[in-house]
């Protein structure tokens, strides 16, 4: 049996006859082709059985079709072949678009999956757009982590279309600046300003709504670079021309009918990106990897271990690394020069100010400008305007590329977040606590845990944003090897730490939050919420950081053992030095990374702990803790008389395992 | 009435105000859970559309979920100085930089021409700013004029003497 489909515009116009698809199966197989799936965002929920990620109706020409893929394409066939300008034409979206023009990338597909041309229609609003695009390649954009929004806590990514081909790409030596007018299509979630609750809220249950902005290239780097002072890292995709008009033709289709609700953990703008890429890279399979969430940066470290995928990796550095440069080009007159220009506002025209301390001048202006939003004071302003005359009467050194002062650059490897490890590992281990033995519990216990994401102070610190720390769902069940009972010892649902050691500009405040459980033993289950504040310094010529916290936290006991205790808050004043363990002498390689932790709380409780993680291979980690409530030195001495039952001292040893 | 206005704005790619444009019925037909009666998301929409700079037209190949700002052609030079003037204000002093190479770009300059682009703008700095606040659009006119009054440029930029009308 054969298929033809009877649209009503097929009998009208004898110009487009009705062709024969083929067989029922054969329609049936294109509808469960992994291209058809994707083009429709169909999700594997059962065998057999589908469910689209896309949650507009306008998506679909078929009232099942977010369910149904074959209803789906029959009822594409059907629209295509119909009479444009019919009354029972469909008018899709905000610009009323006929099914031909609202969907190019299923056009294309069906137009060669069966070998047919489909009566052509003028798209002018899809082909102004497509011109104005001007797509020839794609390079895939990420910015670092901004502690300064939860949203952004792990980066963004987003899509950069560039008038020229990879190739022509390939062929430009340095790096210039043509990327500027580039167009920037991202994908976002439209929060505007809601409470932090209704964020979290509306954030995790997809209250909002997902939206696709083009803008040109320049806002996003006035947006991150200037404004948030984040870096961008760029890679181009080694998509051919074609590729690239697919992505295109797909993207239309989602921003003008499409429309999804828009998840932080699993539809955002890492997992959407994707998925696009994927259509327009068939053999590219990426979404089916993840097993849980889709981090912009989880994302980057995918598309990286397919060989060749990502190609001329690009950083784009923030304005106040700008600055920096600008600052550290200076000699030590030409500093004191420009930090008493900087104090008194104004340039003393008896001073010869050279073009590098002009420079640094207008650079901090920029930057101030920028921290301040956009308002400087009447003498700041003064001053930046003599400083800009001043440089407009000094030539650039001659010879000097005109683009010498592009803030693009090779990424560093070290902070390539391309090369960053895996978000999530698993553990097992076995902790000996010499005091257990008072509770007839063995000195020795075994651990056995998974840590969610996303990545620690002791982790491989590649590619990651410096002094950012951020654990989540991060949970550890301990074995009394005695009794073989599994009980959960700690369960970090977030610890999020951020020491800031640059101060070369201005001043950074570190801080730290974090909300867990953990019961050491049946008597002393207890949720424990800090949230601190202070400040860190560089040491050890910057391989480690110091810094010193003052937190306040609120402890809650939990369970029926300690029934009548009472919630209670105390502060506490805690310093802590994380960094590399440099190497012995005679090796290289520095020996792992190590974290000292003391706090002094106002209760009067000293606790100590002492980390070291060191990797032995791929993914694979050995970690050591050192965990003292009460300081070893000063508490061993109550461990005698002491009344409760508290562990003086535990030590503890996993091997990690990142997937 | 909502498709007419949209579709003028990309006939005359000028409508006073991109926001014109930008008819606010949400996105698609009644999937969108906040309706655009609700004060939430007419809050939303207004923050979404003052993101970006709205004083010039740019085309809008638009629906309410996606907002597809493509800068008019002739457009260009002049949205591209006002989204960053503070910073090319620096980089017109020091005579380089990327958004000097950008703007010279936006003029159709040819990348051999860009240190005759920037010497000519340097040293016409002062010319340039004669106030300490200057509108982008002044700005941008005389930039123009400037580069017009050197005739190897005037003969080098394709899109300068195209520009003529604008300011």
């Amino acid at each position: 049996m054969t298929t033809s489909l009877q649209g009503p515009a097929s009998a009208a116009t004898p110009t487009s006859p009705t062709p024969n698809l083929g067989s029922d199966q054969k329609l049936h197989q294109l509808s469960r082709s992994t291209q058809w799936l994707r083009l429709l965002h169909m999700n594997r929920v059962a065998r057999g059985r589908f469910v689209s990620r896309v949650d507009s109706p306008e998506f679909f020409l078929h009232s099942h079709g977010k369910t149904d893929p074959l209803a789906e394409l029959l009822a594409t066939l059907k629209a295509f072949w119909g009479k444009h300008g019919s009354s029972d034409e469909q008018q899709l979206g905000a610009l009323k678009q006929s099914p031909y023009c609202a969907f190019p990338a299923r056009l294309r597909f069906l137009e060669e999956s069966l070998q047919v041309t489909f009566p052509a229609q003028n798209c002018e609003n899809l082909d102004e757009w497509r011109k104005g695009l001007n797509a020839r390649s794609v390079a895939l954009v990420f910015s670092s982590a901004f502690a300064g929004s939860a949203g952004s806590l792990f980066g963004h990514t987003f899509l950069k279309f560039s008038g020229e081909t990879l190739a022509e790409k390939e062929g430009v030596t340095e790096f210039q600046s043509q990327e500027l007018l580039d167009y920037s299509v991202s994908y976002a979630a439209n929060t505007g300003t809601v409470n932090p609750f209704t964020y979290f809220f509306y954030g995790v249950g997809g209250g909002f709504h997902g939206i696709f902005e083009t803008a040109p290239f320049y806002l996003k780097v006035r947006e991150y670079n200037h404004t948030e002072g984040r870096d961008l890292w760029i890679y181009d995709l080694n998509l051919s021309e074609s590729e690239v008009h697919i992505l295109v033709s797909h993207l239309w289709e989602l921003a003008t009918v499409g429309g999804f609700y828009y998840y932080f953990f699993d539809e955002n703008c890492a997992s959407i990106l994707v998925q696009m890429i994927e259509v327009a890279k068939p053999e590219w399979d990426i979404s089916s990897r993840f097993f849980y969430a889709v981090l912009p940066g989880e994302t980057l470290r995918q598309l990286q271990s397919i060989p060749g995928a990502l190609r001329n990796p690009r950083q784009r550095v923030s304005r106040s690394k700008v600055l920096q440069q600008a600052q550290n080009q200076l000699s030590k007159d030409e500093f004191s020069l420009y930090e008493r220009a900087l104090s008194q506002l104004k340039i003393e025209s008896n001073e010869n100010f050279s073009r590098n301390v002009l420079l640094a001048l207008v650079n901090h202006s920029e930057w101030s400008k920028a921290k301040q939003k956009g308002l400087l004071s009447p003498k700041e302003r003064q001053l930046r305007r003599e400083a800009l005359f001043a440089l407009a009467r000094t030539p650039p050194p001659q010879g000097t590329p005109p683009s010498r002062q592009t803030p693009t650059r090779p990424p560093q490897r070290l902070s390539d977040p391309s090369q960053a490890h895996a978000a999530a590992y698993v553990q097992t281990g076995v902790r000996w606590s010499p005091s257990s033995a008072q509770e007839n519990r063995s000195n020795w216990e075994g651990l056995i845990g998974l840590r969610g994401g996303y990545h620690s102070l002791l982790d491989r610190q590649t590619g990651s944003t410096a002094g950012l720390e951020i654990e989540y769902l991060d949970v550890l069940l301990r074995t009394d090897l005695q009794h073989g009972q599994l009980t959960l010892d700690q369960f970090n649902v977030l610890r999020l730490t951020a020491l800031n050691p640059e101060h070369t500009v201005s001043f950074q405040p570190s801080y730290r939050a974090s909300l867990s459980y953990d019961a050491p033993s049946a008597k002393q289950a207890r949720i424990l919420t800090a949230v601190g504040a202070g400040a860190t310094v560089s040491i050890l010529s910057k391989q480690a950081l110091a810094a010193l916290l003052l937190t306040p936290q609120l402890e809650v006991p939990v369970g029926g053992a300690r029934s009548g205790a009472q919630p209670s808050g105390s502060i506490a004043l805690e310093a802590q030095v994380v960094g590399e363990v440099p190497p012995l002498p005679g090796l290289r390689r520095p020996l792992g990374r190590a974290r000292l932790h003391g706090s002094f709380a106002s209760t009067g409780q000293f606790s100590s702990l002492v980390e070291h993680k060191i990797l032995l291979s791929d993914g694979l980690s050995l970690a050591t803790q050192v965990h003292s409530p009460e300081l070893a030195v000063v508490g061993l001495r109550s461990q005698n008389n002491s009344k409760s039952s508290k562990r003086t001292l535990s030590v503890q040893w996993a091997l990690q395992q990142e997937f | 009435m909502k498709k007419l206005l949209c579709l003028s704005a990309l006939a005359l790619g000028w409508s006073g105000s991109a926001l014109a444009a930008d008819g606010s019925s949400g996105c698609g037909v009644g999937w969108y859970i906040f309706k655009d009666k609700s004060l939430l998301s007419s809050s939303l929409r207004q923050i979404t559309n003052s993101a970006l700079p709205n004083t010039f037209s740019m085309t809008f190949g638009t629906s309410n979920c996606a907002k597809h700002s493509i800068v008019h052609n002739d457009k260009k030079g002049l949205h591209f100085v006002e989204a960053n003037q503070s910073a090319l204000e620096m980089e017109l002093a020091a005579g380089e930089g990327e958004l000097l190479e950008g703007l010279a770009q936006t003029f159709g300059c040819p990348t051999q021409s860009l240190p005759a682009f920037s010497f000519t703008l340097r040293s016409a700095y002062t010319e340039l700013m004669p106030e300490e606040q200057m509108s982008s659009r002044a700005l941008y006119q005389r930039i123009s004029e400037t580069l017009r009054d050197n005739p190897s440029l005037r003969t080098q930029c394709s899109q300068l003497a195209a520009r003529e009308d604008i300011g």
